[in-house]
């Protein structure tokens, strides 16, 4: 190590304080409530050549992306010498390093004695940037030209001057410049607190030591994480797994995945997935990785410090033009179907080193779903943008958690009473699928329900939901979890199935949209249940008692 | 016969006990042993201690201030009494399902917190009320009374209601309340538009269901213990200490028991405030280290900082609280290596059983006390007044085998780091505290108190940049002087979403008329004299499109237009020293209405001493004590606190000890006693002004 231990474990404490700053300015400072409720956002602290550092504690799969835009943008497009004091540089280009055109990223550096020490970042996601749909998710887009504005890396500050001619490009291309722009001020003065808090830190500790943090914090993540590879038997552990469709076909997707642990490092190699798609169901190769190195760190030791270092011992093979390595100019808005089955392949894969450190199937799916008015009834046009989630997969030892957030993302939901107050819906539901939870020795966690009215005169509906045909698997002998569902007037008459990635959906004065999400999959035999967890979800009403007598050959008598 | 006030703080091991004489502000304190099982014992055992110490007589007591952990254990060990929620049809799984992000990224393993009702006693009603307060269903009395059967068939005890946007219109609360009481009067009822009338359905179900839980655990204990007061104190009136810093009478304390949550660590900053108010301290930061936590809260202007996104033990408490930073980090947190031997400290506590190595009650693992052990900062002889017995040699076995040996450190280098990452995590927590709120904390002083503050605070000051500490008198028994202090107080909130043009004096006029119509019914019921209400109004408001209010205090006198153009403007100026932005331009929301009503209590004065006493103290003896400043050992005086008068100056480095901490006062810096005999140190910490 370069520095004293304790310097260190200060020095980079405080830097996770410094990203932690930054999210409390964005939650208490945006505007749509994709950020401020949803917390679809992150922040991240690198060093100058663009390796996170320190990350915040929001969404995995942004965090372990951002630093692959930042070193795209520096090694080709603005080379750190083109960097001034006071710049702000935005992005979302998928392309060059982003995952989807959602997320903005910023980044703004850190100067000290005329040179780079840090640079500052921040993702959010924002409601609407431009395309062919309310909401930029358009699941019948081809080409992603269709998903709305894109942004190679530039200078959106220049010397603390903003560019006024590409906000005006940037209002004039997204549906509701009133949120995202507020959105963006919220993200740039979050910049500003954390240059402060680095330079505090510089002011405080020396330059040298400062640095010296950085490359210790690198190393430390490094050698912690080949030291948790090196307890695992090597060998080659594969796993395969599958998305439903992408929306505008019906075939599944394949995911195949072989690791490769070997002295102290896991080559993780993709070759088999299948082609990418005409249809927003890829991922170009920031998700990819990202994904990736969330469930290596996750399943191997969820404590170390998420920075670069740990991402140094794995590689990673994705052929380009297949799904996990989309070419441009495929459409990437789903990637979140394809890192979700990422993370499911790889724990599946995992399940026969570690048992004991894997989930069963979980949801594993961002369950999107964009309602909006068109502005032809009595209020202008307005967009909400949601996710919600499911089950979780069971755990050795422990059941899978109801309805909360797993694997790449994590969102909270956005309050009920905040929507009915902002937006012309009214909700009908939202409760927990009984019988949702595969069936094992810990059973899987249950989906939810949440049903919505639409009160607008006429509106649209879009969703990217999967797992409706695939299910959560079940691990050692468990039962998979329950497939997904969507309808329209889910309980009139005529209730109309949806597809998992529904398009362009008409939603009049009160149609019902309706969802059940995914349950998780179980572990071991259900035989070997206890049996006091079986008679508690059954008197919980989370397990009917038919179902724990054909499940688990259980009879529970209760009045 | 002059009259008296007693405070009873009883905490998890102790029983704090301060009896203030109000003519002449004298303070006297005692200390017994909690009862876990008899809490009501302690209080008794605690009141005559009190009055035995103070020697006076019990009739001449007119007020005890009782602050107590019943609730706060209840919800923490989740041993609260059988009840059900009886909610909108539809929604009954809110409760359950929560906000749904986990708490930690990548942890495979975590789980979230139980739910205080479970599913199978939450019952769904079919109810509506819309976002704009119109009443779509009315509930059915016979669906009512079939959930009511169901109820009772399970020995319920207490019901708590919340219906969707009961917030705008509590109408079906109100009725299903009505029914409740009317049909099973012996249930304990709560309903949400009564506890926390504000938007966000998941945190005021959260709410009052733990409300609901409390009443019949806090109705049972008041019962109890009312009775054997007025046989000891005839003529004490009883008020509890409520996590708002204000105290609630035990009328109130059984309807709203949630309010009494976190009172613990309420006492310690409302002591604080005292300080800030009667010794002309603008600002000050107070830090109260325990055993296993630390507790930091901000005056700034005199005024506590509040926060209504509290929560206990995971679970959300939307009520204003006094927003207190506790972290995982105390004398008994432990120091460990990680697999490429990086230190960390915390967050895992020895606690007080096994207690540190030192303490030879079977802990192994070495502490932040063992640290300081080996450091020479804590003296044996002195500790706890001798009365327990250090085992000095296996905080340094522990240290030098599991810290210094693996990192080939002499034993006194692994201690320093020791204390090092503990001050450091401490620091971050200040920093939060304080840059969060847009306060630079090197412009304000440092209280230090609880058993452990005193001893980390130079050091702790000196490198967050703060030039002054403060530690009291009675530093150990601090909180429960704040307990005295404290003014009856009810809060009251009324979300009605205004914007721009809109936010007008006429609508301002009604909200604020009706809410103080309730806080002068409260005050009223709680026997307050007129002469003594204070109204204080405040605003909760935002930019048009941002969730997050910012609270705004109103200026007194008539709502008009000037007036509102004064709170606008301190809208902005508040959020631009909160986010170092604003935007004159934008349109403002209101959002709530709050009342706070406080009945006044007298303040007595502080104790005034005289400080020609000067010169140097005598001291008890030295101690070899290991210093960052020195590279090693220095011969370091150890002064007794009883024998510093006001006047004396002693200069670092020193240890001084007390029956209830140690202070270190470090090389360079220097400490005096001021007329009120606190010590004030200087730190030294000046040089990183901005």
């Amino acid at each position: 190590m370069r520095v004293n231990p304790f310097t260190f474990e200060i020095v980079n404490n405080a830097l996770i304080g410094v990203a932690d700053q930054m999210a409390a300015t964005i939650l208490r400072t945006s505007y749509s409530t994709v950020v401020r409720e949803m917390l679809d956002y992150s922040t991240a602290v690198f060093d100058p050549q663009g390796h996170i550092i320190a990350q915040s504690c929001r969404i995995p799969i942004h965090l372990n992306s951002m630093s692959r835009s930042l070193r795209t943008t520096l090694e080709g497009i603005i080379p750190i010498e083109e960097w001034n004091e006071g710049d702000i540089i935005i992005t979302n280009d998928p392309y060059l390093g982003g995952q989807h055109l959602p997320d903005v990223q910023t980044f703004m550096p850190v100067f000290v004695g005329g040179e780079i020490v840090a640079i500052c970042g921040t993702l959010d996601h924002h409601l609407d940037v431009g395309g062919m749909r309310p909401g930029s998710y358009a699941g019948d887009a081809v080409e992603i030209f269709q998903e709305g504005l894109r942004i190679p890396p530039f200078k959106l500050f220049e010397k603390g001057e903003a560019n006024k001619r590409f906000l005006a490009i940037f209002d004039a291309n997204v549906r509701q410049p009133e949120q995202t722009g507020g959105d963006l001020r919220a993200q740039a003065a979050a910049l500003s607190i954390g240059r402060d808090g680095v330079l505090e830190l510089v002011e405080r500790y020396g330059r040298e030591t400062f640095e010296d943090c950085l490359l210790d914090a690198i190393d430390i993540s490094e050698a912690r994480m080949r030291a948790k590879i090196r307890e695992l038997p090597e060998g080659e552990y594969s796993g395969e797994y599958w998305v439903d469709d992408d929306g505008i076909t019906d075939e599944r997707i394949k995911i195949k995945v072989k690791l490769t642990i070997k002295d102290g490092t896991i080559h993780v190699d993709f070759e088999g997935t299948d082609k990418q798609r005409r249809a927003p169901t890829n991922a170009t190769i920031s998700s990819t990785e990202s994904a990736t190195y969330f469930s290596i760190l996750s399943i191997l030791d969820p404590t170390i410090s998420a920075n670069y270092g740990l991402y140094k011992p794995i590689s990673i093979f994705a052929p380009t033009g297949t799904v996990v390595n989309a070419e441009s100019p495929a459409p990437v808005v789903g990637r979140n179907t394809i890192c979700h089955t990422i993370v499911s392949a790889i724990m599946m894969a995992l399940s026969k080193v570690v048992p004991e450190r894997v989930t069963a199937g979980y949801y594993a799916n961002s369950n999107v779903h964009i309602l909006s008015g068109d502005g032809t009834g009595d209020i202008p046009p307005w967009i909400l943008f949601d996710i919600e989630v499911g089950g979780g997969g069971a755990r050795l030892t422990k059941d899978g958690v109801d309805c909360w957030s797993q694997g790449i993302h994590n969102l909270a939901n956005t309050p009920i009473e905040m929507i009915e107050a902002m937006y012309p819906l009214q909700f009908t539901c939202y409760e927990f699928l009984e019988d949702t939870g595969g069936a094992g020795r810990t059973r899987g966690g249950l989906g939810v329900r949440r049903d919505i009215r639409f009160l607008d005169k006429s509106g649209t509906l879009e969703t990217q939901f999967d797992k409706f045909k695939v299910e959560p698997f079940g691990l050692e002998g468990g039962m998979p979890g329950a497939t997904g569902k969507l309808f329209l007037n889910p309980d009139s008459n005529s209730p109309l199935p949806l597809r998992s990635k529904t398009m362009n959906q008409r939603m009049v004065k009160d149609d019902i949209f309706s969802m059940f999400t995914q349950g998780g999959g179980g572990y071991g035999s259900p035989t070997e249940r206890n049996q006091e967890a079986i008679r508690r979800d059954v008197v919980e009403g989370k397990l009917t008692p038919e179902r724990a007598q054909a499940d688990y050959g259980v009879k529970v008598d209760v009045k | 016969m002059s009259s008296v006030r007693i405070g009873v703080d009883i905490g998890g091991t102790f029983t704090d006990v301060t009896v203030l004489n109000e003519e002449d502000g004298n303070v006297t304190i005692a200390k017994v042993p909690s009862r876990k099982s008899d809490p009501g014992g302690a209080l008794l055992d605690g009141v005559n201690a009190g009055l035995i110490a103070a020697g006076i007589d019990a009739a001449s007591v007119t007020l005890l201030v009782h602050g107590t952990t019943i609730v706060t254990n209840a919800v923490l060990e989740n041993k609260l009494p059988r009840t059900a929620l009886i909610t909108t049809k539809g929604f009954r799984d809110v409760l359950e399902i929560g906000r749904h992000f986990r708490p930690d990224m990548y942890d495979l393993q975590q789980d979230r917190v139980p739910p205080i009702i479970p599913r199978n006693r939450r019952y769904g009603l079919a109810e509506r009320i819309s976002a704009a307060g119109e009443v779509l269903v009315r509930p059915e009395e016979a669906d009512f009374d079939n959930i009511l059967e169901s109820i009772k068939a399970d020995n319920v005890e207490a019901v708590a209601i919340c219906f969707l946007n009961s917030y705008v219109n509590p109408e079906n609360e109100a009725l299903v309340l009505g029914w409740l009481n009317q049909k099973m009067a012996s249930l304990a009822v709560s309903a949400s538009y009564d506890v926390c009338r504000e938007m966000r359905e998941f945190e005021r179900v959260s709410t009052v269901s733990v409300n609901a839980a409390a009443i019949p655990l806090v109705a049972k204990y008041l019962s109890e213990i009312t009775p054997n007061i007025r046989g000891v104190l005839p003529n004490a009136k009883v008020l509890l200490m409520q996590s708002n810093g204000g105290s609630l009478t035990v009328h109130a304390a059984r309807n709203y028991p949630a309010r009494i949550l976190t009172s613990g660590p309420a006492g310690g900053a409302l002591a604080v405030q005292r300080m800030s108010r009667d010794m002309k301290y603008p600002s000050l930061l107070g830090v109260d280290m325990g055993g296993t936590s630390t507790d930091i809260s901000l005056i700034q202007d005199g005024e506590l900082q509040m926060t209504t996104e509290a929560d206990v033990a995971g679970r959300p408490i939307k009520l204003p609280m006094i927003a207190i930073n506790t972290i995982g980090a105390g004398a008994g947190s432990i120091a460990w290596l990680d697999e490429v031997k990086g230190l960390h400290v915390g967050p895992h506590s020895a606690g007080s059983d096994p207690g540190p190595v030192a303490y030879g009650k079977g802990g192994t693992q070495p502490t932040v006390t063992d640290a300081n052990i080996v450091l020479g900062r804590l003296l044996p002889q002195f500790f706890a007044g001798g009365r327990i017995e250090l085992d000095v040699e296996g905080s340094r076995r522990a240290i030098k085998e599991q810290i210094g040996d693996p990192l080939d450190m002499s034993v006194e280098e692994a201690a320093l780091g020791i204390v090092r990452i503990a001050n450091a995590n401490m620091e971050r927590a200040v920093r939060v505290s304080s840059a969060e709120k847009g306060y630079d904390p090197r412009t304000m002083t440092m209280v230090a108190f609880g058993g452990a503050g005193p001893m980390h605070a130079a050091a702790l000051a000196k490198s967050a940049g703060m030039p002054t500490v403060l530690v009291p008198d009675k530093p150990g028994v601090f909180s429960a002087v704040g307990l005295v202090m404290a003014d009856i107080r009810h809060d009251f909130v009324r979300t009605w979403i205004l914007r721009g043009e809109d936010i007008a004096p006429d609508v301002l006029k009604e909200i604020y008329e009706q809410l103080e119509t309730l806080g002068r019914e409260a005050l009223d019921a709680d026997a307050v004299p007129a002469k003594r209400q204070r109204l204080t109004r405040t605003a909760d408001m935002r930019y048009v499109g941002q969730a997050y209010e910012i609270n705004v205090t109103l200026p007194d006198g008539e709502i008009d237009a000037a007036l509102i153009k004064v709170l606008s403007d301190r809208f902005h100026a508040h959020h631009n020293q909160l986010y170092a932005h604003f935007h004159p331009d934008k349109q403002i929301e209101f959002v709530s209405g709050r009342l706070i009503a406080n009945g006044l209590m007298s303040a007595p004065p502080m104790r005034q001493y005289k400080t020609d006493g000067g010169g140097c103290p005598a001291k008890l003896g030295d101690h070899r004590i290991y210093f960052e400043e020195v590279g090693g050992y220095a011969d370091t005086p150890i002064y007794s606190r009883e024998v510093l008068t006001p006047g004396m100056v002693v200069q670092g480095p020193a240890v001084v000890v007390q029956l209830d901490t140690t202070i270190i006062i470090h090389p360079g810096q220097s400490a005096t006693i001021d007329s009120h005999a606190n010590l004030l140190i200087a730190t030294g910490g000046e040089a990183h002004a901005r």
